[in-house]
């Protein structure tokens, strides 16, 4: 492709910005990089171009001429063809009935030339990978590194003039990203544009010709190796921010250390999620789980409230070995999960507010054949008034609420019962700055009432304001520690990108 | 020696691999049942294997196989159609209704049924595929409507057949091939030429992963209209063989195909998820549920327990058909 430029595009799903305005223009066949921190708009950036989302607002130009990009179909016609991040194969077809998908070839244009697709798969497989994939084996059976290479396999089967490769090396072992990189340096020989996005920037200097930086849905930066010496640290102060960061109002300092150990973790893991964690919660202390999106955070929460079963290494609970065979058995001994979805995991959508504030209370039998709804309604109405919640009327529909009074039933009902340990995953996605804050007061609150907390959060505001220690996760393992003096958003960012 | 040994044990493995392959295979429990079912059949039965009761076995059979290879390209699609009952018996009257003497009649009338078995199957599609509507609901309203048409055009069982067509039914073609299998042969031939286009992978790629499909550049609301219209030619060979074998047209005749297809379907192991599973399974499960009716007739169940005795026995292989499934679910914990 000898030119291809995106300029102010713009993008709201619902009330959230993805992008701001995003810019971007490539000359000639180069492999062009794309970095930014979680929730920068790479990803939404990169499924525009392929015509899988619509834009509030847009220009691409190719070759100079202005062009409309609607449909993956459009996309393909102009020869961009994007590597999915979220796969797009067909878990039950063959591996090669996937590569050969969509853009089948056809004798008499009525039947399947499956010789000549099979020689195709093989053709772009062999290129491609170190070790062998058999093409007949059905792609839902291949383990997770395995399968990226089929889909690029198959983005490279669609003969593409523009290659979008969307975090293709996040499954990929050292050897096999070696080999896609050697690829992706022959298709630049062949003409063939490349976009790679990516978290890691040893590898966008490795193998870029030039890098845009994405920061919360805007291009704020561009490096040209050919210019420039390939140098992560040309790169992380356009990641970061001009003035290293956001200053957020610290949480106080509190001295922990003398307070009595609640949780402990040793060499927990998760089959090949989480390996090896161990941690130590102290009473009425905020930990804060940082890093990049999707590197076990959520996994790790989800083990501690027994909602994942672990596959190594022991929990205890005040120094007592605790095995956790069901939810059930982490609610009993008070250790309470706010699920990441909401809407999916944490509430019933079309029940009361009632309803979902007294259903845990089944899990902890403490209730007799007959319920008290006398006595109850008056509990509920305690906790609607403790959080807060706009209307404040019991018998509403949760489904009725805004987002962020919903994500306050979730939290409230566990205020009812003693709690040790409250596990948040990511409680403030998605709602308004008022119930964010609302519901971090009262974080806070029962932080100094002696309930420990575990808050995983992909804005690293909420957990500068909110953490007394910051544990960053990268591909299933704590790899650094943050005490509280160091927490602040360039630390975090640079720490979550490991880099120093 | 260790060259040997080694050839040894490398076929040893080959065939455990083969075996473990073949179980995790989801019809492959559907064929042990089938086995299990022809053996009970026979020897319940002395004359099972003579080419009188294999004929007179698949004259019942045949629209059951039918309808259920109809119902599995749906299914595979990731939808379900509950108005395949209602749109064979609303066919056989369509015939039934009109038919006279004449050969060019008869023929003419043959593909009135197929061309109004694709209306209907592509009604349906469009529903679902283009408008959007849930499968479930919208093939249970279309069912009221295609049973509500037969009722005005045949308010009781009647129309005419010739007799030399109904006749026809019962021998043989070249002699040695009864017709109920030589309709069914058609069937499956349909089927082989479906197999090699790209729209029957497609119908696997959007009941798989409607999002995958997609983003593959496969559009996925004709795919899902294209497997309701794929779907009516065998409605269409269904009531044929339901004509025939009843002679009349019938608005009640073809309803207790519904569900039973949709046993059939999930005894063959396709997944009512959609994207797993093969219509040759579909055959499969067809097959059995056919020969359980047979085996409770055989074994002199009283009439008054068939009822219960068939639910049960479906009950049981539909339990030991998910046995795979269940299994791939414990390792995924």
């Amino acid at each position: 492709m000898k030119s291809f430029e995106a300029k102010h595009i713009r993008k709201r799903f619902g009330g959230v910005v993805a992008l701001r305005d995003a810019n971007f223009k490539m000359e000639g066949a180069k492999i062009c990089g794309l970095v930014g921190a979680n929730g920068s708009g790479k990803t939404t950036f990169a499924r525009i171009c392929a015509g899988l989302v619509k834009a509030d607002d847009e220009e691409i130009f190719i070759n100079g001429k202005k062009v409309g990009i609607y449909s993956p179909l459009d996309a393909e016609k102009f020869g961009i063809v994007l590597v999915h991040q979220n796969l797009s194969l067909i878990p039950d077809l063959s591996v090669w009935e996937n590569i050969n998908l969509g853009h089948e070839e056809r004798s008499k244009n009525i039947f399947l030339d499956n010789k000549h697709a099979k020689n195709l798969a093989a053709k772009v497989l062999r290129d491609l990978s170190l070790d062998k994939i058999s093409l007949n084996d059905k792609v839902g059976s291949l383990p997770p590194g395995q399968k990226q290479i089929v889909e690029v396999a198959k983005a490279l089967s669609k003969n593409p003039k523009l290659l979008i490769l969307d975090e293709p090396t996040a499954p990929l072992e050292y050897s096999q990203v070696e080999r896609l990189f050697n690829k992706v340096r022959e298709l630049k020989e062949q003409n063939i544009s490349v976009i790679f996005i990516s978290h890691r920037l040893w590898e966008i200097t490795e193998l870029c010709d030039v890098v845009y930086v994405f920061r919360n849905g805007e291009t704020v930066g561009k490096v040209d190796f050919n210019k420039q010496p390939r140098d992560e640290n040309l790169i992380i102060p356009f990641v970061v921010g001009e003035n290293g960061g956001i200053d957020y109002v610290k949480k106080d300092k509190r001295d922990l250390s003398t307070a009595e150990k609640i949780l402990e973790l040793k060499d927990v893991s998760f089959i090949n999620k989480i390996s090896d964690i161990n941690l130590e919660l102290r009473k009425g202390e905020v930990i804060g789980l940082g890093g990049l999106n999707g590197q076990g955070q959520e996994e790790l929460l989800m083990l501690i409230s027994g909602v994942l079963k672990l596959t190594k290494g022991k929990i205890l609970l005040e120094g007592k070995e605790i095995t956790l065979r069901h939810p059930m058995t982490a609610i009993r001994n008070g250790m309470f999960l706010v699920p990441g979805d909401r809407q999916k995991d944490g509430l019933f959508m079309t029940h009361s507010i009632f309803d979902n504030v007294i259903y845990p209370r089944f899990s902890l039998r403490k209730e007799r054949f007959a319920l008290d709804f006398k006595d109850l309604s008056q509990k509920t109405d305690e906790i609607i008034n403790k959080i807060s919640l706009v209307p404040p009327i019991r018998s509403l529909p949760v489904s009725n609420l805004s987002g962020g009074n919903q994500q306050k039933v979730v939290f409230g009902r566990w205020l009812q019962f003693n709690s040790k340990i409250l596990l948040l995953n990511d409680p403030a996605k998605g709602i308004d700055i008022q119930a964010k804050n609302d519901l971090y007061k009262l974080v806070g609150k029962i932080s100094h009432g002696g309930t420990s907390v575990i808050l995983y959060a992909s804005s690293n505001e909420e957990l500068i304001n909110n953490c007394d220690r910051v544990l960053i996760m990268f591909e299933g393992k704590i790899v650094e520690e943050i005490c509280h003096e160091e927490i602040c958003d360039a630390k975090l960012i640079k720490s979550s990108l490991r880099v120093r | 020696m260790i060259v040997l040994n080694n050839a040894t044990t490398n076929r040893s493995s080959a065939f455990k691999d083969f075996l473990k392959n073949c179980t995790k295979d989801s019809s492959f429990t559907s064929f042990i049942v089938l086995v299990l079912l022809i053996i009970v059949n026979a020897s319940l039965q002395p004359t099972f294997f003579s080419y009188s009761s294999i004929k007179s076995n698949f004259m019942t059979f045949t629209p059951l196989i039918l309808v259920s290879m109809a119902q599995g390209i749906i299914v595979l699609s990731g939808n379900l159609d509950l108005s395949i009952g209602a749109a064979t018996s609303l066919l056989t009257c369509v015939m039934a209704s009109l038919m006279t003497d004449s050969i060019t009649n008869v023929v003419l009338l043959v593909l009135l049924g197929v061309v109004t078995a694709i209306a209907l199957g592509a009604f349906n599609g469009s529903l679902i595929g283009h408008v959007g509507l849930p499968p479930l609901i919208s093939t249970f309203a279309t069912s009221a409507i295609f049973f509500g048409i037969a009722m005005t055009i045949m308010p009781l069982p009647g129309g005419y057949v010739p007799k030399y067509f109904y006749r026809w039914y019962r021998g043989d073609i070249l002699k040695f091939i009864p017709v109920p299998i030589f309709i069914l042969l058609i069937g499956i031939a349909i089927w082989v030429i479906i197999k090699r286009t790209a729209v029957y992978r497609y119908i696997y790629a959007v009941g798989g992963s409607e999002e995958g499909a997609y983003s593959s550049g496969i559009k996925v609301s004709n795919i899902k209209l294209m497997s309701f219209i794929l779907a009516s030619f065998f409605i269409a060979l269904a009531s044929i063989c339901l004509l025939l074998s009843t002679a009349i047209g019938d608005p009640r005749s073809g309803l207790s195909y519904t569900l039973n297809s949709v046993a059939a379907v999930v005894i063959g192991g396709i997944s009512l998820k959609g994207g797993k599973g093969s219509v040759g399974g579909a055959i499969v499960g067809a097959i059995i549920l056919g020969l359980l009716i047979n085996v409770i007739f055989f074994a002199q169940v009283s009439s008054l327990y068939q009822n219960f005795a068939r639910g049960m026995i479906i009950v049981i292989s539909l339990s030991i058909a998910t046995i795979p499934k269940l299994r791939e679910e414990s390792r995924r914990i």
